[in-house]
């Protein structure tokens, strides 16, 4: 048709570049921008690139189709065909009247009624006053705003002011159309209107610029599509091939999308903790750390699963903030969604709890009850367990395991196999196991702790088991002397 | 290009009109606002610099409320430019068109409202029985020089204001100072002569006294050497900020559409 018998460009550009200089505080008083001005090197600009090097030829009678993501740069090229922004670099020669259908909309004044809008706009369209009076009734029942014709625009919808500003804007006797994104707001039936109009511009021969996330109606309607991203042409072509290549791309980010969740939610996952008092649990890490705790609720079969779990907040000094006996599940983050890394949480297997008694801290002290980490082979050591109970627990066994940094347990005082306690009271309070001269070497220690019911096995038994309890160290003045594990007492006799 | 000024003028009367209307857009008393406000303005001063202070100029009412209302037109045009080009967001962000039509329809719409008050004006004049003449003329050629350095001073601010929102408090601030600056409710003959040679620098008192020598005194001015000079310094202030006004307009023009 005319895009054969007319082989000159109707829209040229080359090298177009657009940058905005986006300050990161606008400077829009006369004093910012004079203290700027001083200061100009510390005044940080973002240098938001929009456009990069575009070259781009389009004849006359084509109909183009532009997509690409959101923030590709789509309506800024219209925006700059249409000499409303400014190209930073490069050249645009465009021949002919265009008339631009950007961001929704036009220019409308919202304080006059659609009447006058009509009459305002086509003025700006160039139309002249007799060919609006023509065309008014054909506008509004495109539009179909009939009834509402002396409203005032504020009072119209975002989808009605879309709808008359295309109605208008198609009645123009432009060259060149820059339609932005109409098929957004209109219902079904207004957007098999806009086909018809389009089909109507093409008959007629007149270029179009078509953005528009749709693109099954880029596919249908478009003789050459563009895909941009990030400002720059990635490929242009027929529309079957440049659709397919943005339709892999979105592919391809949706992928790493929903992997980067994955790992997220996995994330979540182990800092899933379980609490009743969760407020509490709030309050107190607001007060004591501000941090932020989020509540999650979990399915009532991972509730299930983890009912035997526990969970207990402690602070560096291994104060207790939080425990629960896990009933409520929840997940703690501080406020960037981090799990809370200045606490250590004992979401592992290993803590169990019945939920009626639990060892609060253990502690370990020397002959003046005074909190120590670091002793001498020899000396008075008392590991101290403070527990919390809620009803009177008849005869615990409590047991402690001294563990050395390989892990190799060195010892296990119980009261099973001997002093027996009769019971503890409701409440908190403690048990001291008082070592009256320490037989280990130097070396790091550490102490799990454990309650448990007497004469029963497995799950059953358990009231409380606590690894990692407390620490402590073996430090001795001559090293050289030390041979093993523990220093035993005896004597060498000669005989 | 006839075509093309076709075009823009018919832009221009629409955005003039539509500028007028939403002026007293949901006002009971509409556009009788820009004939109400001057009077009232009279009646103030007349009562505190007339009965009050017994300032003596004779037909100190027909006097007073030209100045008023040519003021008024002056403030009244350079504010509303300023704002313009934010209150037509919309228009700067979505078309193409030439912007100066805003600005100058602006200033045509509060040209529409000083004509408006002048026709307020000439009915004092049959009251008070002042009498018209052919100094008429002479007004005309006046108010097209009062428009001139209007529009400029408009061209200037608004261009600046798109950047920096200071000017709007700047401009408040210069516009009081300006009234009492400018013979508007004193003549200039009131003034200590040394002052004089501050008072040239303000294009709005030649205007302003010419007018009322015009319409109201009837008289040509004294066409002496020094009057001569007076006149031509004020007309090379209306002219040059008007040139000056649509050069950094022309300049500052290309970013509008990512400043506002």
């Amino acid at each position: 048709m005319t895009k054969k018998k007319n082989k000159n460009s109707i829209i040229e550009i080359r090298n177009l570049s657009k940058i905005f200089n986006i300050p990161h505080e606008q400077r829009s008083t006369l004093a910012e921008s004079i203290i700027g001005t001083i200061t100009r090197g510390k005044v940080k600009y973002e240098q938001l690139c929009a456009l990069r090097n575009i070259t781009l030829n389009i004849k006359k009678g084509e109909f183009i189709g532009i997509i690409g993501p959101n923030g590709s740069g789509k309506t800024t090229l219209l925006k700059i065909i249409a000499d409303i922004l400014e190209p930073e670099r490069g050249s645009v020669k465009v021949i002919g009247n265009v008339v631009p259908f950007l961001e929704l909309g036009i220019g409308f004044i919202q304080d006059l009624t659609a009447k006058e809008n009509i009459y305002l706009y086509s003025s700006l369209l160039k139309l002249t006053k007799k060919e609006v009076d023509e065309k008014f009734d054909r506008i509004i029942n495109f539009a179909e705003i009939k009834k509402f014709i002396d409203t005032p625009l504020k009072d119209f919808s975002t989808g009605m002011l879309a709808r008359l500003a295309f109605s208008i804007a198609k009645e123009a006797e432009g060259d060149i159309y820059l339609i932005d994104e109409v098929l957004a707001v209109g219902d079904e039936e207004f957007q098999k209107k806009c086909i018809s109009v389009f089909d109507d511009l093409k008959k007629k021969g007149k270029t179009v610029l078509f953005v528009s996330h749709s693109l099954d109606m880029v596919e249908k309607t478009c003789h050459r599509v563009i895909y941009l991203d990030s400002g720059k042409i990635v490929k242009t072509g027929s529309p079957k091939t440049v659709i397919n290549t943005y339709k892999k791309k979105i592919n391809r980010l949706n992928q790493a999308l929903k992997i980067e969740l994955k790992k997220k939610k996995q994330c979540l996952e182990k800092i899933k903790i379980q609490g009743i008092q969760i407020n509490e649990l709030k309050n107190k890490l607001n007060k004591k750390a501000k941090l932020q705790a989020y509540v999650d609720k979990l399915t009532n079969n991972e509730i299930k699963y983890r009912t035997k779990f526990c969970i207990l907040v402690r602070d560096k000094n291994n104060k207790l903030l939080y425990e629960n006996d896990g009933k409520t599940p929840c997940v703690v983050r501080d406020e960037r969604g981090n799990p809370l890394s200045k606490y250590e949480f004992f979401i592992n297997k290993k803590i169990k709890s019945s939920g009626e008694v639990i060892i609060e801290k253990v502690l370990v002290l020397d002959n003046k009850n005074k909190k120590k980490e670091s002793f001498r082979t020899g000396e008075e050591f008392i590991i101290r367990l403070f527990y919390k109970a809620k009803k009177v627990i008849r005869n615990p066994e409590i047991g402690i395991a001294i563990v050395n940094k390989n892990k190799i347990y060195l010892a296990g005082p119980n009261t099973y196999h001997s002093d027996r306690v009769e019971s503890l009271n409701k409440g908190k309070g403690y048990v001291d196991y008082v070592i009256k001269e320490i037989n280990l070497l130097s070396g790091e220690y550490k102490i799990h702790a454990s309650m448990t019911r007497p004469n029963k096995k497995g799950a059953e038994k358990g009231y409380y088991f606590y690894p990692n309890a407390a620490s402590f160290k073996i430090k001795n003045k001559n090293l050289s002397k030390e041979h093993g594990l523990i220093e035993l007492k005896g004597d060498w006799v000669y005989k | 290009m006839s075509n093309e000024f076709k075009n823009n003028f018919r832009i221009l009367k629409d955005l003039t009109l539509t500028d007028f209307k939403l002026k007293y857009n949901r006002s009971i008393l509409g556009f009788f606002w820009s004939l109400l406000k001057p009077l009232l303005i009279l009646a103030t001063l007349y009562i505190v610099f007339h009965l009050l202070i017994k300032l003596d100029v004779p037909n100190y009412e027909l006097f007073l409320l030209l100045g008023i209302i040519l003021w008024g037109f002056f403030t009244e045009a350079t504010t509303n430019s300023m704002s313009a080009l934010i209150r037509n967001t919309d228009l700067i962000k979505k078309t193409h068109f030439n912007r100066k039509l805003i600005i100058i329809s602006t200033n045509l719409s509060s040209l529409i409202t000083l004509l408006l008050n002048l026709i307020i004006f000439f009915i004092f004049i049959l009251i008070f029985r002042a009498g018209f003449s052919w100094h008429l003329i002479l007004f005309a050629v006046l108010l097209a020089e009062l428009f001139v350095l209007t529009l400029g001073i408009s061209f200037i601010l608004s261009s600046l204001y798109a950047k920096f929102r200071d000017m709007s408090h700047i401009w408040e601030v210069l516009t009081q100072i300006g009234f009492w600056v400018t013979p508007i409710i004193y003549p200039i003959s009131l003034i200590p002569k040394k002052l004089h040679k501050l008072y040239v620098l303000n294009p709005l008192t030649r205007i302003i006294e010419d007018s009322r020598n015009a319409l109201i005194f009837h008289k040509l001015p004294p066409l002496d050497f020094s009057y001569l000079k007076h006149v031509t310094i004020t007309l090379l202030i209306c002219v040059g900020a008007l040139i000056i006004g649509i050069w950094i307009f022309k300049r500052k023009s290309r970013k509008f559409a990512e400043q506002i």
